[in-house]
């Protein structure tokens, strides 16, 4: 429609890619300028090398759109690099109490931009286009109808939005405040204090914690897959005398309180009510922590395997392969195939979504768990998860709320980020759960 | 599909079963190890003298934890009288509110509606501790930010936390900034309903309020059934909240004392397994009993007329 009439402006991957080169290049002569100025920062290679490496990267994106994704990927890499490195000379400066010149934010806001270009949108046209004429009716539609109840329905929403928004904005503001500041009670910091963050980290110790809670994350996700995919595929494709009976039990453990099986579980772990394998045993070439003689306390073990079975994602994922038409089944049985096969070769290619969902949900619940890992990490050396790692660190800082507002933003963080990239899928996701409730 | 199964029966049948159970194996090691094992440990633990910390074999004791739960606790009684107290706020706004805020979003005046869906869901992502500790500065008597904002318009605020007459309202404001995932779920919902039935009843004279209640409420009563079981469970579960903020004497100790934090305490604190086996019992016991009480009530209005059921 009005694609063809404009054939100089870039699209949206060369925006992309223009912008990555742009960051280099302002990267490579901030860092000319740091070199030349006597900052004391030196010619540093780490950031000449990011530099010439987002440009080689952003050129060949630029003059060869289809490998743009993994250009950008690439960028975004070292990208990230840059950030974390720029993040370890800022701890050092507030360590030292020193300023940090403009050229070094400069620098700092080139890498960032080479992290973030992987967020604008590289999708093919055609999606886009799609897109376009919807949002043009809806627009049109809207735009004769601008009357009052919408001035109203914008104040009402404006205002819920505001007040859902205020933990956040009140803990962002006191999480740069001096600790007068907070005792004062002022409303916005004066100037934006933002080695508490690095206070916070540090004191904390949450380098410690995120790795953990990371690593439980990821293989409580892998163990939850493999079950998951195998269950929800067999209730769903396989008909076989019992899987109604089985499927009954799933659903009764969903209306299960956590709490009731704790107790019990918290004893299981520890070797009291059966006798369980060593860790090692079990897993032998993976470290999983060792736990003390047969009982799974302070290990990965005990933080991901009880997880690994969840009756949820189970049944979301049932509900998606329930929808697979049975003809595919009855064609790969006629090529061939197995249960197994056609499970990995066309059932999973078809429910990426569903999946992406349930490796969101399963990454949300792992990082927000609280309750369990209270119960089985005692020792703070080996695999507290982050949250906990807030919780003691809030026994630490007692009243030093500023630096528990910036503990507390680490935390979510993560979380935040990870929404906003997967938005979409996320929200389609959740929204189906409950569809066929 | 019943024809040919009928045709190549048996070792068709056989075949199933076989790769049936191998692909559910692991979930079902998973539910035994982790599900009715417990459960039924739970229940022998609860005729014993069990604690933790003695390391004396374990003995039955006579009945001694299920007389002491009915004849001598009282906290028992004031945890589930809290619980009470907290659900009658708690479940009718965790179906209202996100109801309201879904219907708002669903509008088709409001422009931009993935800004403020996504707004509000985000509170829902965050962790659970951490809006715990946000919410107990946002809640302060003197720095927090409501007291603040009450006292700018003239309103002297209450103690939230310590006040009993305040403690449930604040646990609700805290449990209110997660209701994202009842509202997404409410929206979709609603974008489900056939837009044929709006315009019949538009056509037959009937106003926007009178369409919500008449044609949207009764179309997504099953979502609305599915959001008050998630709810009902959740208060039975209801826990973090209330023991961090008891834990650093920031809440109403005795307004707080759910059945949940008593649970903890007695099986945690005071290493005291037989009894806490009896509490998880008894919690087991009535979210049951509320759970089975909804499924009954849900044939009088929840219309599934327009879903078909698999």
């Amino acid at each position: 429609m009005d694609n063809t009439k404009r054939p100089f402006i870039p699209s949206r991957a060369a925006f992309a890619d223009l912008f990555t080169i742009g960051c280099s290049v302002m990267l490579l002569i901030t860092s000319w300028y740091m070199w030349q100025s006597v900052d004391g920062m030196g010619m540093n290679l780490n950031i000449v090398v990011t530099a010439i490496a987002g440009l080689i990267f952003g050129l060949i994106g630029y003059y060869n759109p289809n490998l743009s994704r993994w250009t950008s990927i690439g960028a975004a890499v070292i990208g990230l690099n840059g950030i974390l490195y720029y993040l370890t000379i800022y701890a050092e400066t507030c360590q030292f109490e020193g300023t940090l010149t403009f050229s070094f934010w400069l620098a700092a806001l080139a890498t960032s931009g080479l992290f973030g270009q992987v967020v604008v949108s590289r999708a093919p046209s055609q999606v886009k286009q799609s897109m376009t004429t919807q949002d043009l009716t809806r627009g049109k539609r809207v735009r004769q109808r601008v009357s009052t109840s919408s001035i109203v329905l914008y104040t009402v929403m404006t205002f819920l939005a505001f007040i859902a928004m205020m933990p956040f904005l009140w803990m962002i503001s006191t999480s740069f405040m001096t600790l007068g500041e907070t005792i004062n009670r002022t409303w916005i910091p004066s100037e934006l204090q933002v080695c508490n963050y690095y206070e916070a980290w540090d004191t904390a110790s949450f380098n410690i914690y995120f790795t953990n809670s990371l690593i439980i994350a990821l293989t409580t996700i892998a163990g939850l897959l493999v079950v998951s995919i195998l269950a929800a595929y067999a209730f769903a494709k396989i008909k076989f005398i019992g899987s109604g009976t089985l499927f009954t039990i799933l659903l009764a453990t969903l209306m299960v309180p956590q709490i009731v099986v704790m107790i019990p579980n918290f004893l299981v772990v520890n070797g009291q009510v059966f006798p369980i394998p060593e860790t090692r045993s079990v897993f032998p070439f993976i470290e999983f922590g060792m736990g003390r003689d047969f009982s799974w306390m302070d290990t990965l073990a005990v933080l991901s395997v009880p997880f690994m079975g969840s009756a949820f994602s189970i049944f979301l994922l049932r509900q998606f392969f329930v929808q697979i038409p049975h003809e595919l089944w009855e064609a790969a049985r006629i090529d061939g195939a197995g249960h197994l096969r056609f499970l990995i070769q066309i059932v999973l290619p078809i429910s990426r979504p569903a999946i992406l969902t349930v490796t969101l949900l399963t990454f949300i619940a792992s990082w927000n768990s609280l309750l369990w890992p209270l119960l089985v990490t005692q020792d703070p050396e080996k695999w507290r998860p982050i949250t906990y790692g807030l919780q003691a660190f809030s026994d630490e800082a007692g009243t030093q709320i500023h630096l528990l507002m910036a503990g507390a933003f680490i935390t979510i963080l993560p979380m935040l980020i990870l929404y906003f990239l997967t938005q979409k899928t996320f929200t389609e996701g959740i929204a189906t759960t409950g569809l066929k409730g | 599909m019943a024809v040919q199964k009928k045709r190549t029966m048996s070792p068709l049948m056989r075949q199933q079963r076989r790769w049936g159970l191998i692909f559910l194996s692991p979930w079902v090691f998973g539910f035994l190890a982790f599900g009715l094992i417990p459960i039924i440990a739970s229940l022998i633990f609860s005729f014993t003298d069990f604690r933790l910390t003695s390391g004396e074999a374990i003995q039955f004791n006579n009945f001694e934890n299920w007389r002491r739960l009915f004849t001598q606790d009282t906290v028992i009684k004031d945890a589930i009288l809290n619980t009470l107290r907290f659900a009658a706020i708690a479940l009718p706004l965790s179906i209202v509110m996100p109801l309201l805020l879904a219907a708002l979003l669903n509008s088709k005046y409001l422009f931009g509606k993935s800004i403020f869906r996504t707004l509000f869901y985000m509170p829902y992502v965050v962790p659970i501790i951490s809006a715990i500790y946000i919410w107990r500065g946002m809640l302060g008597t003197e720095a927090g930010w409501i007291n603040r904002i009450l006292a700018e318009i003239g309103i002297k605020g209450p103690n939230w936390l310590q006040d009993a007459a305040f403690i449930y309202p604040a646990l609700n404001i805290i449990g209110l900034w997660t209701l994202g995932n009842a509202m997404l779920i409410m929206l979709a919902a609603m974008q489900g309903v056939p837009t044929e039935l709006y315009e019949a009843a538009k056509v037959d004279g009937a106003g926007p309020i009178r369409r919500f209640f008449s044609i949207t409420i009764p179309m997504i009563s099953p979502v609305i059934f599915y959001n008050l079981i998630l709810s009902v469970i959740g208060i039975f579960r209801y826990f973090e909240v209330p023991y961090i903020l008891r834990e650093d004497q920031s809440a109403n100790q005795a307004a707080t004392m759910f059945p949940n934090v008593y649970l903890y305490k007695e099986g945690f604190a005071l290493n005291d397994m037989g009894y806490a086996s009896v509490l998880a019992w008894v919690i087991f016991v009535l979210a049951m009993g509320a759970t089975i009480l909804i499924f009954m009530s849900a044939r009088f209005w929840v219309y599934y007329g327009a879903e078909e059921r698999d």
